[in-house]
């Protein structure tokens, strides 16, 4: 019997991801998002619904890089948002630098934060989750304590001279289709499947050339620059923030749960996951606002236990053909 | 400052009591079974509202309600463990889907109490006459005297069981090589069970005891608790009692200490940065594994 390299029928190219695939689903996400774009011009009254909508999606996905991709768990994922958040508003309201360049401000000052926590990087698994909790909760006490005339203390600061929903949305829908790009790129690129190789086995994958340092790096970073914007553009949109609502722990729980619904470590699935679960949220919201918390720990349990891929994932476990047409 | 520096110290002792037997609980429960239950503070508050339902319904004082609280918990530890560790357990990555697991217990936890007993503060009232011993000039509070001397007790009673008895023997084999165990005879299973369920007891003697300590408690009060819990266990070893009672020293010592320096709103800070500093250069604890 000869050994006969086994041929695979779907195997589409030799491009990771596969081009066809790209191309077949690209179109519905292209719709979404001219759809997206006619919002406040026909429903304006939606303009606050989709808004958050979007930022979830961004959120999710930039958590994406760092939890699907390269198996590392932020527990303090908040930590960026709130950055981005206070650096966009004390640049705002103390400097009078315009919106837009203070969004940009946040992003960079949340890179460098997360330049200042890479050492923990070299943490395993629970570790890494439990140190970047503390760090978050120590700078959302830091924050707190900052005296008042930087940055507003516990009562935080306003930015209601600059609101102008209209403008943080179509903010957010550029930083929604970047964000896709940026995870797209992510997955299919050398960059993916290095970051795939060290949430497998690290050591293996420095065995095979890869630079598990710098590549570990890169994605993290990117991982803290889309948390750092959307909470820039939040900021911008919701006109005041606090340190209490700024560094709101629940902001990396929804995160964390929206990434997982959907199915990590594919670019589909957290933008369906935080779609279908921001809907479900907002439901209960509407008709049980006492049971919210309940709901979401259940959910939170059943996924661990018995869908620990996400909903996307165990899709894809159960007919992997479909990995042709979901990246 | 001799006087203040003496106050803050033997009440940094005490309170490091107190923070002992909040961590001791967890540090069982991830020495058998790797497994971080996040869940721990909120499993204390449950323990703390229990003893206030108990005191508003019965007039049942915190340390009578023991006798409910203490095997209910132990029971309710079995159960969970049955329900959720076994599949944790065999999931791809135990650690961190034990950890999300917890986490999702805690916020069911934290939802209950909130749908029972609503976000008002409830206070348990104190029940002895005596609120403080005065030694000279130094105030100690009879609340954390005898959640310090309840610690000693309970950690006593730990090492006599882990060093003295076979069940004892069983928990410490599973702590150091789980997967070995099997050849020896021992059901891993039952033993973890009933080492979670231990750990649960004491999770709640440290919520029903913390009661008396602090004039209300409130839903939301869990999280802080599990971060004590986690610096103690980080400072002192993991599944190690003595390493616990350790961990709890320092840290109640350095938060006292630091408190006289500088703001109390920073004291978390400090809790944040040794825990930091420890799991970056040492993460087996100041006594190492058991």
């Amino acid at each position: 019997m000869t050994m006969e390299p086994l041929r695979s029928s779907s195997a589409p190219s030799r491009h990771v991801g596969s081009w066809s695939a790209i191309r077949v689903w690209w179109y519905p996400v292209g719709l979404c998002l001219v759809a997206l774009a006619v919002i406040p011009l026909i429903g304006p009254d939606w303009i606050s619904f989709y808004f958050y909508l979007m930022f979830w999606v961004v959120m999710a996905a930039a958590f994406n890089i760092i939890y699907g991709f390269t198996g590392y768990l932020p527990f303090g994922y908040v930590a960026f948002y709130g950055v981005g958040s206070y650096v966009t508003a004390i640049a705002t309201v103390k400097l009078g630098v315009p919106v837009p360049v203070s969004v940009l401000l946040g992003g960079a000052v949340g890179v460098m934060v997360s330049l200042l926590f890479a050492p923990t990087l070299r943490l395993q698994g629970i570790y890494f989750a439990i140190v970047n909790l503390s760090l978050s909760m120590a700078l959302m006490i830091v924050v707190s304590n900052l005296p008042e005339a930087w940055a507003g203390g516990s009562i935080g600061l306003s930015l209601a001279a600059v609101y102008k929903p209209t403008h943080s949305y179509y903010l957010m829908l550029v930083l929604l289709v970047a964000s896709l790009w940026i995870a797209n790129r992510v997955a299919t690129s050398r960059l993916g499947i290095a970051l795939r190789c060290i949430r497998e086995d690290p050591e293996g994958a420095e065995v095979l050339g890869v630079d598990v340092v710098r590549s570990r790096l890169k994605a993290w970073m990117l991982a803290a620059l889309l948390p750092s914007l959307a909470g820039g553009i939040d900021a911008w949109h919701t006109a005041i923030i606090d340190p209490q609502s700024a560094f709101d722990y629940l902001i990396t729980v929804r995160t964390v749960v929206y990434a997982m619904f959907g199915g990590l470590g594919t670019v589909a699935g957290p933008m369906l996951g935080s779609i279908s679960m921001y809907l479900l949220d907002d439901l209960i919201w509407s008709s049980f606002p006492r049971l919210n918390l309940l709901i979401l720990g259940i959910l939170v349990v059943t996924l661990v236990l018995f869908f620990p891929r996400g909903f996307l994932g165990t899709l894809l476990r159960r007919y992997p053909t479909l990995r042709r047409w979901i990246s | 400052m001799a006087i203040l520096m003496t106050q803050a110290v033997i009440s940094g002792l005490l309170l490091g009591l107190v923070y002992a037997l909040i961590g001791i609980g967890m540090n069982i429960i991830y020495g058998v079974m790797r497994v971080v239950n996040f869940a721990h503070g909120e499993f204390m508050l449950a323990a703390a509202y229990v003893c206030y339902w108990l005191s508003a319904t019965f007039g049942l004082n915190p340390l009578e309600s023991l006798v409910v609280v203490l095997p209910g918990f132990f029971l309710g530890g079995v159960v969970i463990y049955y329900l959720v560790v076994p599949r944790l357990l065999r999931s791809e990555d135990p650690e961190v889907m034990s950890f999300l697991a917890f986490f999702g217990v805690s916020l069911i936890i934290t939802s209950v109490i909130l749908l029972i007993w609503d976000a008002d503060p409830r206070g348990v009232p104190f029940p002895f006459h005596t609120v403080s011993v005065s030694i000279g000039r130094l105030f100690f509070p009879l609340g954390r005297i005898i959640a310090g001397a309840f610690s000693l007790v309970a950690i006593a009673c730990l090492l006599w069981l882990l060093h003295r008895t076979y069940l004892g023997k069983a928990i410490r084999a599973i702590i150091q090589n789980r997967e070995a165990v099997p050849i020896l005879g021992i059901d891993p299973h039952r033993i973890s069970a009933f080492a979670f369920g231990l750990g649960l007891l004491l999770v709640a003697l440290a919520g029903s005891v913390v009661v008396l300590s602090f004039p209300s408690i409130t839903p939301v009060m869990g999280g802080g608790y599990t971060v004590v819990a986690f610096v103690v266990i980080v400072l002192g070893g993991l599944g190690n009692p003595l390493g616990a009672l350790v961990g709890g020293i320092v840290f109640g010592l350095a938060e006292n200490v630091s408190a006289v320096f500088m703001s109390t709103a920073l004291s978390p800070v400090v809790a944040f940065v040794i825990l930091i500093a420890m799991i970056l250069f040492r993460p087996q604890g100041l006594l190492g594994r058991f």
